[in-house]
């Protein structure tokens, strides 16, 4: 029992080791020791190149707009939720978050589909004034990259900062207004600097998850806009300049991990309030209040609905032929395989990755109750990018299709973990021990308290691993062959395509990853309450 | 029976239980009083086989049991929170024991109405756990621990997470419970009371020894040590300055002693007033205590004394005192 209780929790570490510390290792060998002697001209190279210093600049720029307007539209937002009480808006924060399980290329098409150059609103100003092109021509602008990184972002936001406010006393600013502060003063002496813990995390959290930004900018920005993510790519993939790849990944890795750094110390700074009290929330009284809830609705309307709504209306333009003709091949030599086969392959990598992250999720959750000092660990793959991590596994598993369950796994192992981790340290202690005494073996002890205990946790775990699955894209690029595409990879392909058919079957299959997603995150918000 | 040889057990270097000896009769309720980090909850553990020992023996009726597994010992823990099975109905929790051992279903059917009926629950079987008053989860823990008829029931702080008003009638229903089912118990609590009211026998642990096991009168009334009488929250403990001749000298005046004492107990029962007799003292402070008044004396040494008096006195009163018990304490 000894010998299996310790290789099962070896299972964890051996994967960490062979699927994340190697390949990284590779990446890092690449760049700095490309022939066994330490070599940092590939590394001078890069630092002196303009073109180089050129893509940073843009992947720091883009994040730090994207961080900025996020913030500029959530803090608003927080302070209606967090002091309104109007209806629906349970539902409305709730269904807001609903981005937060959209694939890249589901969000990039469903905003092309709104605004692009074949977009919802383009056709119908076209056909009705009789217009020779498109009136809104942002298709490959940097307008469209930010409003879709606002788009995943927004309701991260809006929950940080509202969560961390909603729990502030309300007398804080009862005595700030007794004191005679009110107006701006209000926000500059009193709001800001109390939120100013949530709202550095949330900024930081935002930079970080624009800055590793990949689909939304290869689908959105096309050939004009490259991220250090995208770069990455375009040197490994379309250059074969592994070196140059390499480098730049180390330099990705690099800043990551510093961000992740500094998030983690913004968020130990977020201070528990020992006395903690709720904010009283009253219904809106004047009309500028009124307004404001009137916005922050439309917002999150706009914002959030508009684009998956267009996506739905401009995918069943001509009816249901483009569903129809998923099982076609239209050209033969744009896919290998129909799209619906690709549905098939996504469905089975979904599957396995959810069985092995949950089954690798549950043993590691376990392993970091006992060493708190691993979590750290575990979490090193949330700070890695999927291009990252797709090269890594380039250089090391080339051409393995069993790969991308793995790297899927990888992805989704740290979501896993936090779904689990906190109802297992939320088992009562004793009752292990109390099962024991009453004559259950360790199995029993397992079977019948600590797995009915662990079921919410582990269906929301099972559900962001499939969900994620279904959705990854940039290590997925990497990875898949031509003939075993996933979904994600077949509507890229037919977006870089011309014609209307193309188009179309993009759309389709977008519009069902949407189902998929939408239905996942349905799961989960009804299984854990609260995420 | 069971016993308890030599045992030791230490955390991180820090010796927890240190060659401790036990002997526990059938169906005797032995209550183990100590004070926070004393030991006594290890002490249980071990028994329990949640914590292994570093050295010595264990063994029920003459049968080492040192090293079978917890889930094989058949012993019955009643928990200081209850660790009641959030996810399992009250029938659910109390007939665990019964599953895990693959009992018929009629007979685990029989036994939930028998033991209801024994914690006086009947008819609570499909309510969930979460929504129990203290009491009855505690009456549900103890009904999940009998179930199985464990040939040892261990108790850590049994009333430990109840209120003061239910402690005191629980108490009882406890010990009745326990009676009625005729199984050997042994309790861990730092309450005295509680211990005086459970207890056949009460050992009190210290230093991970047990320093004294004796019935709650005997222990209450002949203190061995001074940490025992200090414990017990006894007072009048004067220090003894010489003894020689089974004679101790002490600020307060000389007194016979059958043994060898570092200090002496002026057993607070047995101080009299006697106008004739004793030691002179001045009232120092007197308080109404409702069925008494509590008294401070103080003794030309310094050395002051707690006494009870059916009247109250005026402070600065001098008055003669006598004591009929005097006990000889070890350090």
């Amino acid at each position: 029992m000894g010998l299996a209780r310790r290789s099962f929790r070896l299972l964890p570490l051996l994967f960490w080791a062979v699927f994340f510390a190697y390949p990284l290792w590779a990446i890092f060998r690449l760049s700095l020791f490309p022939d066994g002697r330490f070599d940092g001209s590939g590394f001078l190279n890069l630092a002196t190149s303009s073109y180089y210093l050129e893509t940073l600049g843009f992947t720091v720029g883009q994040a730090a707009l994207s961080t900025l307007i996020t913030l500029g539209l959530a803090l608003p937002s927080a302070y209606v939720f967090v002091r309104f009480r109007f209806m629906g808006k349970k539902l409305l924060l709730a269904l807001s978050t609903l981005p937060f399980v959209l694939p890249t290329v589901v969000v990039a098409t469903a905003w092309s589909a709104l605004i692009g150059d074949q977009g919802v609103i383009n056709t119908a100003l076209i056909t009705i004034f009789g217009l020779a092109s498109p009136p809104f021509q942002i298709e490959r602008s940097l307008t469209l990259i930010l409003i879709a990184h606002v788009f995943y972002n927004y309701a991260i936001a809006l929950r940080l900062i509202s969560g961390f406010w909603a729990n502030q006393s309300p007398h804080l600013e009862d005595a700030a207004q007794v004191l005679g502060a009110h107006g701006w003063r209000l926000w500059w002496e009193i709001r800001l600097p109390l939120l100013w813990p949530a709202i550095a995390s949330a900024a930081a959290l935002v930079f970080i998850f624009t800055f590793t930004s990949f689909g939304v900018i290869v689908i959105l920005g096309g050939l004009r806009y490259a991220t250090l993510e995208v770069e990455i790519f375009n040197q490994a993939r379309n250059l074969f300049n592994l070196p140059m790849a390499a480098a730049l990944s180390l330099v990705q890795i690099g800043s990551m991990f510093a961000l992740m750094l500094v998030y983690t110390r913004l968020q130990k700074r977020t201070p528990i309030d020992l006395f903690r009290s709720a904010q009283l929330t009253r219904s809106p009284k004047t009309w500028t209040e009124r307004t404001m809830i009137a916005l922050t609705i439309g917002l999150i309307g706009i914002l959030v609905f508009s684009p998956l709504i267009a996506l739905v209306i401009r995918s069943l333009q001509g009816g249901f032929s483009a569903y129809l003709r998923l099982n076609q091949n239209p050209r033969g030599s744009v896919l290998f395989v129909t799209p619906l086969e690709a549905i098939g392959n996504s469905l089975m990598f979904a599957v396995i990755t959810t069985i092995l992250a949950v089954i690798l999720g549950l043993l590691t959750a376990y392993l970091i109750q006992r060493r708190g000092i691993l979590d750290a660990l575990f979490m090193l793959p949330l700070a890695t990018s999927a291009v990252t991590l797709g090269f890594g596994y380039l250089l090391t598993m080339p051409g393995e299709i069993w790969v991308i369950p793995v790297v899927h796994t990888l992805v989704a192992l740290p979501l896993v973990i936090r779904s689990i981790l906190p109802a297992l340290r939320n088992l009562p202690p004793h009752l292990s021990e109390a099962a024991q005494v009453l004559g259950a073996t360790p199995w029993q002890v397992w079977r019948a308290v600590d797995l009915p205990l662990l079921r919410r946790g582990l269906i929301v775990g099972a559900t962001f691993a499939f969900t994620v699955s279904m959705g990854e894209f940039g290590a997925s690029l990497f990875l898949a062959r031509p003939d075993t595409p996933t979904i994600p990879i077949v509507i890229f392909r037919l977006l870089g395509q011309p014609g209307a058919t193309n188009y179309g079957q993009a759309l389709a299959m977008s519009v069902i990853l949407m189902i998929i997603c939408a239905i996942s995150f349905w799961i989960i918000e009804h299984t854990s309450g609260d995420f | 029976m069971l016993q308890l040889n030599g045992i030791n057990r230490s955390f991180d270097d820090q010796p927890i239980l240190q060659s401790l000896d036990l002997t526990v009769n059938d169906g005797e309720i032995v209550c183990l009083l100590g004070a926070s980090g004393s030991g006594k909850t290890t002490l249980l553990r071990v028994i329990a086989g949640l914590e292994t020992l570093d050295s010595g023996d264990l063994s029920l009726d003459g049968v080492s049991i040192r090293d079978l597994p917890v889930y094989r010992r058949d012993f019955g823990l009643m928990f200081q929170d209850f660790a009641l099975f959030p996810h399992l109905n009250v029938a659910q929790n109390v007939l665990f024991g019964l599953k895990m051992r693959g009992t018929s279903h009629t007979l685990q059917t029989q036994r939930l109405t028998e033991v209801l009926a024994l914690v006086g629950l009947s008819g609570f079987e499909r309510r969930s756990v979460t929504e129990l008053s203290g009491g009855e989860r505690q009456r549900v823990a103890l009904a999940r621990s009998l179930a199985p008829r464990p040939r040892l029931l261990l108790l850590d702080e049994p009333m430990g997470s109840l209120d003061a008003a239910l402690r005191e009638r629980l108490m009882i229903e406890v010990r009745d419970i326990i009676k009625a089912a005729g199984i050997t118990a042994i309790a861990v609590t730092h309450d005295q009371q509680e211990a005086f009211t459970i207890a056949d026998r009460i050992g009190v642990i210290h230093h991970g020894q047990i320093e004294q096991i004796d019935t709650p009168s005997a222990l209450y009334q002949r203190p061995k040590t001074t940490y025992i009488a200090q414990f017990l929250g006894l007072h009048n403990l004067i220090p003894v300055l010489e003894a020689q001749d089974g004679i101790a000298t002490t600020p307060i005046g000389s007194f016979v002693i059958e043994r060898p004492a570092q200090a002496l107990l002026l057993h607070p029962d047995s101080v009299k007033m006697n106008p004739t007799d004793g030691i002179t003292v001045i009232v120092r402070r007197c308080w109404f205590r409702g069925d008494h008044y509590q008294l401070q004396v103080e003794h030309q040494s310094g050395i002051t004394l707690m006494f009870r008096q059916p009247v109250p006195l005026p402070l600065g009163d001098a008055v003669r005192i006598t004591f009929d018990r005097v006990i000889p304490l070890e350090a």
